[in-house]
């Protein structure tokens, strides 16, 4: 019974971390790499 | 730092009030974050200048700082869930008039006044009021890091996300899809309706103490008008030192977020350094604003305040001192990013902690007003002191020397006022 909330709890850290992956990972698409660096160099 | 099952004294259940609290921020700091994304598109549909746009940007941040107190009094007297609601129907509102307006006033007055009006309805100060009323001293910090760090993701999904609006959709379409999102506010409120009630609430006496540092006043659960709370706060050293401080967050953050690409280009280096850089302070942000708010529950704020300033004058100096390459732009956007809005947590904490909860809204958005007047400053400045000096040399060596002064002040702030003089109640 008192493993169940560790095994939750470090599921939530690795869906967190995940998800965090993923979003930096779609920073670093050469698509959307190339639109904002125009999109960000037009800012200045 | 884990979280710990809800405290008796708490009204409203810990994980509904953090999930929601937690997407409220997401969503209304991330939509904000994204702004800088439709300065080409909007500027050339319209036949604008740059400057256009910058000024209803510069207003929106204004308002937001201006309007933060007001609201935050309001938020504080009748609760956080009228102003929740208020801040998506405004938010909605602007977006759909920065999607259709095509005068420049009305710009101004939509993406300017509305939005920053929704922005102050919808942010830190409003969710921090109804986090520090609902748990005990104990767990404040490190929930107020959970609800920051959502913040903090909300910035890194929403920059990429979008720009694939913008590119699937069109702008003005993009802006109409982020307005329906900003709706979901008013359902999310609901988390965070809290109940009325007649008195302050006052947590357990293990959590006051632990507050306080010693037993409570016995003017404590006192309830105490908002002019006394005013007169409290700015008649109290370490809470306008607090107030300094904070501006030298919003200076930094400022001048680094706009003005970061324009210095790489002056280094020639390539556009898409930049966006790694955003990429990376994205990501860290995440991490430290967490881990500020978590510290603060085993270390004293102010030494965590303390820190991170100093850290950023280090980082900065390492930063300006060495010629920019992709790698050394790589770890100053970590560490920058690391140390980004970690100081959002410990700030208000210790707003709660020095003034109490009852008004932590109104107090900590008279906080925030000076974090946007410095960022204000450092958008301002920084693209003045450039012009008239053609590097932004001078501009990093005062983002420098005001970081280590905010480190500085921030040494000497105690976290607890001495029981004689507590007006307002924990």
């Amino acid at each position: 019974m008192s493993h169940r909330p560790r095994i939750t709890k470090m599921l939530a850290w690795l869906a967190a971390g995940a998800l965090l992956l993923a979003v930096f990972l779609w920073y670093l698409s050469p698509h959307l790499v190339v639109e904002m660096a125009g999109r960000l160099w037009s800012c200045i | 730092m884990s979280p710990k099952p809800p405290s008796s004294a708490t009204t409203l259940p810990l994980r509904q009030m953090l999930i929601c609290g937690a997407l409220i921020v997401t969503l209304s700091m991330g939509i904000r974050h994204s702004f800088g994304l439709w300065l080409q598109p909007i500027t050339m549909a319209h036949g604008w200048t740059r400057e256009d746009y910058s000024v209803a940007m510069a207003v929106q941040n204004l308002v937001w700082g201006a309007a933060g107190p007001f609201v935050g009094w309001w938020a504080d007297r009748s609760g956080a869930f009228r102003v929740l609601w208020l801040g998506a129907l405004l938010y909605a509102l602007g977006l759909l008039g920065m999607a259709t307006t095509d005068h420049h006033l009305s710009f101004v007055l939509t993406c300017g006044v509305t939005i920053g009006l929704a922005q102050a309805c919808s942010t830190y100060a409003v969710i921090y009021g109804v986090v520090g009323r609902n748990i005990d001293a104990s767990q404040r910090s490190w929930a107020m890091g959970i609800t920051a760090a959502a913040g903090s993701f909300g910035q890194f999904l929403m920059v990429p996300l979008a720009s694939a609006l913008i590119h699937q959709l069109d702008w003005s379409a993009a802006l109409i899809s982020l307005a329906l999102a900003a709706l979901l506010i008013g359902p999310l409120a609901f988390g965070v309706r809290e109940a009325r009630r007649k008195t302050p609430h006052a947590p357990s006496a293990s959590a006051s103490s632990q507050s306080s540092g010693q037993a409570a006043s016995l003017r404590d659960g006192t309830p105490v008008s908002a002019g006394a709370a005013l007169r409290e706060a700015f008649g109290h050293r370490d809470y306008l030192l607090l107030t300094a401080g904070y501006f030298v967050c919003g200076f930094q953050l400022a001048f680094i977020g706009v003005h970061l690409p324009s210095y790489l280009r002056d280094h020639r280096l390539d556009p898409q350094v930049a966006t790694t850089a955003l990429a990376l302070i994205g990501l860290f942000n995440v991490f430290g604003t967490y881990a500020a708010g978590a510290l603060g529950q085993r270390i004293r704020k102010t030494w965590i305040l303390s820190f991170i300033y100093a850290m950023r004058g280090v980082a900065m100096i390492a930063f300006v001192f060495t010629p920019p390459t992709p790698l050394s732009v790589s770890l100053f956007a970590a560490t920058m990013g690391a140390l980004w809005l970690s100081t959002v947590p410990p700030t208000n904490a210790v707003v709660a902690q020095m003034l109490g909860v009852k008004h932590l809204s109104m107090l900590g958005g008279i906080v925030f007003f000076s974090h946007q007047i410095g960022s204000f400053m450092g958008v301002w400045l920084a693209g003045r002191l450039y012009d008239a000096t053609g590097s932004y040399q001078v501009v990093w060596w005062i983002a420098i020397g005001l970081a280590f002064a905010a480190s500085l002040i921030n040494l000497p702030i105690r976290e607890q006022l001495q029981p004689a003089r507590r007006l307002v109640s924990v």
